[in-house]
């Protein structure tokens, strides 16, 4: 007897009905592919059964998967010798594999999905909520220096320790922990939410702040920590709704409305906002406190909140003591293009996905993901200067001043948006030097006029953006 | 005498056999004191049971969750040698070569001094390992498959180095590793050996590999991933094997697989589990209607949806017949057990068949009914059926794992799966009650002679201390031979 020619298959009808129904099915999902075979009459037993076990066979990893997968069908190795005249289990799904190919050409749906627009871009809107602090600027027109100083304080800080508190959350997620998640969000927001008070009763009694000052200030904040949760866990939606009052309040005030108005509206969005963020993180069961670990973790996303929040607060109103309006509009611009921001986020995480799903090996993807990069900064940049753009011809063109401040924004834009990109990559080791770029950065900001800061905030992006590439061009960043 | 005793997601963080198991034996063997290594996902889960005061130290090593020893840093320096040692690991996975689980163990100990100083993640997130593991896995499948996608070289080496998470960490010292399931809870036992030649039991309860597999095939993971993680667990789970100096499966069906992936046959002994005889004792009364009990997680393993299908089958005979199912859905798991409920709306079994839920006393779940039904599709040696055994109750069960060893000729077996050969032996048990009352006192029997916790914990007295003794012919630590 001769060897058998490599070149014969020796199962040519199974083998060529798999290889059909794989060509014919193309790259769609596997187990649904139908195997019809027309020559019946040549199959034997075990052809029969690779037929009708078609979805294990062909997308076992290994004989041995095979095996473990007969034996929850109910095979055994009696079966094995009755039914089949084969000593085992194992030697059957041997056959099995010899006999099927496999189906490792037709992947599982895993190219990524495009972003989802409408959901993107109002968590956009969402994660700019801060910049709703401008409503509370525009009430303080009345109030003392030192006041407004001390209330932009605690608004900062709470911009930080919001980052530190969704930071501790999605990496508790990322282990598949939910309700640990929950947990922090909970005691998190409640903590903030009552320190927050009493810091503003404290900035009351110390400078005599009138209430219709302290009172906004305190309910935009009270917004802002309890949005934390919503978005987070991803109820973007009820965050909107909640949000609806403060944006009627906004727009109120912007077409000359009542203060009192616009504080009321606030007010009711902050409550709402508490309300959702409690309702969405019941506990259902008890889980372990923070590790020192988590919270050295989280160190560097506080501190790089705090970063941000103090640049956008003092580059946008630091210098703007007498023109709340222009502030206002340019803190507003800087909202919706961080809205824009989001977008394009996704947009280059798609892409890099994308690429990695294709490319064999790291050869050229720092190259091509530094050039998604650039891309997302640049589209950022032009998305904002073209909302800086209609709202200067819309509302501030009177006011040559003004020029300057959306120019401020323009710039901050797309360091915010490289800020975030070194933020998502966990990459703890840029995130340090950043924050402390953008606090001694925040310090240097008071007294200048609003072209300089421009220029500091260019320089910023620019150097943002050299940490992000850093932090992104490995593929491993994206893990 | 000193034990460690390592755990993977299971005791005392989790319910279910093994846990009980674990908790049993500890509470028996009151003359050791044990060292507790349970491999969790995060290490902040909380413990499900209290610990016996023999419970000396208890570890916890987690595999998913960031921790200091595997803190994701961006590149520093990195040696040559790294790389070489995942490399290395690696090739000894994909390699059919016979000297390939020996070039695996020496290259996971070359992980382990890494891993060690903390840099596990290092060594694995790197390029060169990337297209390595391209490289061999193409040649793996004769260069007939598709390159393999970076995304997928990238997901899969992170996993295995999450697989390789245990090797971090520091062993306590013992007189013996108690590995309660192969896989990752060997890799502590490794150490040991590698450090102090600590002798290794492996007491499996299921076939660690095999559920890999089973598992695995549900996972939304790719193809490639899937196939490269396969095979990395397949040479693990051989290590395990041949570095145990004695393997304990609770039944024989399972040592088919042992014996498949290089376990030694003279390292081989079945140790069945127990229960305890004098809390499950049986009842003289039945209920007047007929019934099936279930007891288990609603679950797919168990199957729970050919159980409720043969149950309206045993119906059309038996148009009285309940079906009481004593459990609940595992955490995340509420979609099958939703998925069953609909089932007996559309077959109008909502009268017969009642989700009861957790039974506080195990006990009265079992003399509920007149035979006890366990549908599972996978199993190594159900509690359930020694339990009811102890009961003397006849179980109907399905041929798979140990489920046939356990009830022997106490009871019926059937192929899994299959609601209408199963509705036929329930049916057969439930019109006859002459052969229910023999079969039964036959299962309490067997469980006093073979299934009690007084025989479980003797066993394994007596094991630790053949494998403590003797200290002096211990094997010389791998890898620090002169």
């Amino acid at each position: 007897m001769s060897a058998p020619s490599l070149l014969t298959d020796p199962y040519p009808t199974i083998h060529r009905a798999f290889t059909t129904a794989y060509t014919q099915a193309r790259r769609s999902t596997l187990g649904t592919i139908p195997v019809t075979i027309t020559d019946t009459a040549t199959l034997d037993s075990i052809d029969r059964l690779a037929l009708s076990l078609s979805e294990l066979c062909s997308t076992a990893v290994d004989p041995l998967a095979i095996v473990a997968g007969l034996e929850t069908e109910g095979y055994s190795d009696r079966a094995a010798r009755e039914q089949f005249g084969l000593p085992d289990l194992f030697v059957l799904a041997d056959q099995l594999h010899k006999r099927v190919p496999r189906a490792m050409s037709a992947p599982e749906p895993r190219a990524p999905k495009p972003p989802a627009a409408a959901r993107t871009l109002l968590r956009g809107l969402l994660f700019a909520a801060p910049a709703l602090y401008g409503v509370t600027f525009l009430t303080m027109t009345s109030a003392s220096g030192t006041t407004r100083a001390a209330l932009a304080a605690v608004q900062i800080l709470a911009w930080g320790y919001g980052q530190g508190i969704a930071h501790l959350a999605y990496a508790r997620l990322g282990s598949g922990e939910r309700d640990a998640a929950r947990q922090v969000l909970r005691n998190g927001t409640l903590w903030a939410l009552l320190t927050a008070t009493g810091l503003f009763g404290l900035i009351e009694l110390l400078f005599a702040a009138p209430a219709r000052v302290a009172a906004p200030a305190a309910s935009t904040l009270g917004f802002c920590l309890a949005a934390v949760p919503a978005l987070v866990l991803g109820a973007e939606y009820a965050l909107a709704a909640a949000l609806a009052p403060a944006a009627l309040a906004a727009a109120s005030s912007l077409l000359g409305g009542s203060p009192v108005v616009a504080a009321l509206g606030v007010a009711a969005s902050a409550a709402a906002a508490t309300a959702l963020a409690l309702r969405i993180t019941r506990l259902h069961t008890t889980v372990a406190p923070l590790t020192r670990y988590e919270l050295r973790c989280a160190a560097p996303h506080v501190l790089s909140g705090l970063g941000t929040g103090a640049l956008v607060t003092l580059v946008l109103a630091g210098p703007t003591a007498g023109r709340g309006p222009a502030a206002l509009h340019a803190a507003m611009v800087l909202t919706l293009a961080m809205g824009a921001g989001e977008w394009h986020a996704r947009w280059y995480q798609h892409r890099v996905e994308a690429l990695l799903a294709v490319i064999a090996g790291p050869a050229g993807f720092p190259r091509r993901a530094t050039a998604f990069l650039a891309i997302a900064l640049v589209r950022q940049t032009a998305s904002t200067a073209a909302l800086a753009a209609v709202a200067f011809a819309a509302f501030d063109r009177a006011e040559p001043d003004a020029m300057g401040l959306y120019l401020c924004a323009v710039a901050l834009a797309p360091g915010l948006l490289a800020a975030l990109f070194i933020r998502s990559r966990n990459a703890t080791a840029v995130l340090w030097p950043t924050a402390l770029t953008l606090l001694a950065m925040a310090a240097a900001v008071p007294e200048r006029n609003a072209a300089a800061l421009a220029a500091l905030a260019a320089e910023s992006a620019v150097w943002l953006a050299v940490r992000a590439a850093a932090a992104t061009s490995r593929p491993w960043a994206h893990l | 005498m000193d034990v460690m005793l390592v755990t993977e997601g299971t005791y005392p963080h989790a319910h279910g056999g093994v846990s009980v198991w674990c908790d049993q034996m500890i509470r028996g063997l009151t003359g050791y004191r044990f060292h507790l290594v349970a491999l969790s996902a995060t290490g902040r889960e909380p413990a499900v049971f209290d610990l016996p005061r023999n419970v000396a130290s208890l570890h916890t090593v987690p595999v998913w969750a960031n921790s200091h020893a595997a803190a994701s840093r961006a590149p520093r320096v990195r040696s040559v040698r790294w790389c070489a040692a995942a490399i290395d690991m690696l090739e000894a996975v994909f390699s059919s070569d016979s000297a390939a689980p020996d070039s695996f163990e020496a290259a996971l100990f070359e992980l382990y001094l890494l891993a060690q100083s903390g840099h596990l993640v290092e060594t694995l997130h790197t390029d060169a390992v990337a297209v390595a593991l391209a490289e061999l896995w193409s040649g793996y499948h004769d260069h007939t498959a598709p390159a393999l996608p970076l995304a997928d070289a990238m997901t899969a080496l992170n996993l295995i180095e999450h697989a390789l998470r245990p090797l971090s960490f520091q062993p306590p010292v013992a007189e013996v590793v108690h590995a309660v399931s192969n896989g990752l809870a060997v890799l502590v036992g490794l150490a040991a050996k590698w450090n102090h030649g600590t002798p290794l039991l492996l007491a499996e309860h299921g076939v660690y590999l095999r559920e890999r597999y089973l598992a695995l095939r549900n996972e939304r993971l790719s193809w490639p991933v899937k196939s490269i993680v396969a095979a990395f667990t397949r040479r693990l789970c051989e290590a395990g094997y041949r570095a145990a100096d004695l393997i304990t499966p609770c039944n024989e069906y399972n040592q088919r697989w042992e014996r498949r992936l290089g376990a030694d046959p003279a390292k081989l002994r079945t140790v069945y589990n127990g229960v305890d005889p004098r809390r499950f004792h049986p009842s003289d009364t039945e209920p007047e209607t007929p019934t099936i009990v279930f007891v288990g997680r609603i679950d797919p393993l168990k199957d729970v949806i050919t159980l409720i299908r043969s149950f309206a089958i045993v119906r059309e005979q038996l148009p009285g017949a309940r079906l009481r199912i004593f459990g609940t859905a595992p955490k995340g798991g509420e979609a099958y057990f939703r998925e069953c409920v609909e089932l007996v709306g559309q077959l109008g079994l909502e009268e017969s068949v009642i989700f009861e839920g957790q039974c506080a006393d195990t006990r009265q779940a079992y003399v509920a009914g007149q035979i006890v039904v366990l549908s599972s599709i996978s199993e190594g040696l159900p509690f359930t059926v020694l339990e009811a055994m102890a009961c003397g109750r006849p179980n109907v069960g399905t041929e798979v794992g140990g489920v046939g060893e356990a009830i022997g000729d106490t009871g019926l077996i059937v192929p899994p799966r299959r609601p209408g050969e199963l509705a036929q032996a329930c049916l057969a048990l439930l019109t006859d009650h002459e052969r229910r009352r023999t079969l039964g006192k036959a299962a309490r029997r067997r469980a006093l002679e073979l299934f009690t916790i007084e025989h479980a914990v003797a066993t394994f007295d007596t094991i630790y201390r053949d494998l403590a003794l003797p200290p002096a012919a211990a094997a010389a630590p791998f890898g620090v031979a002169a």
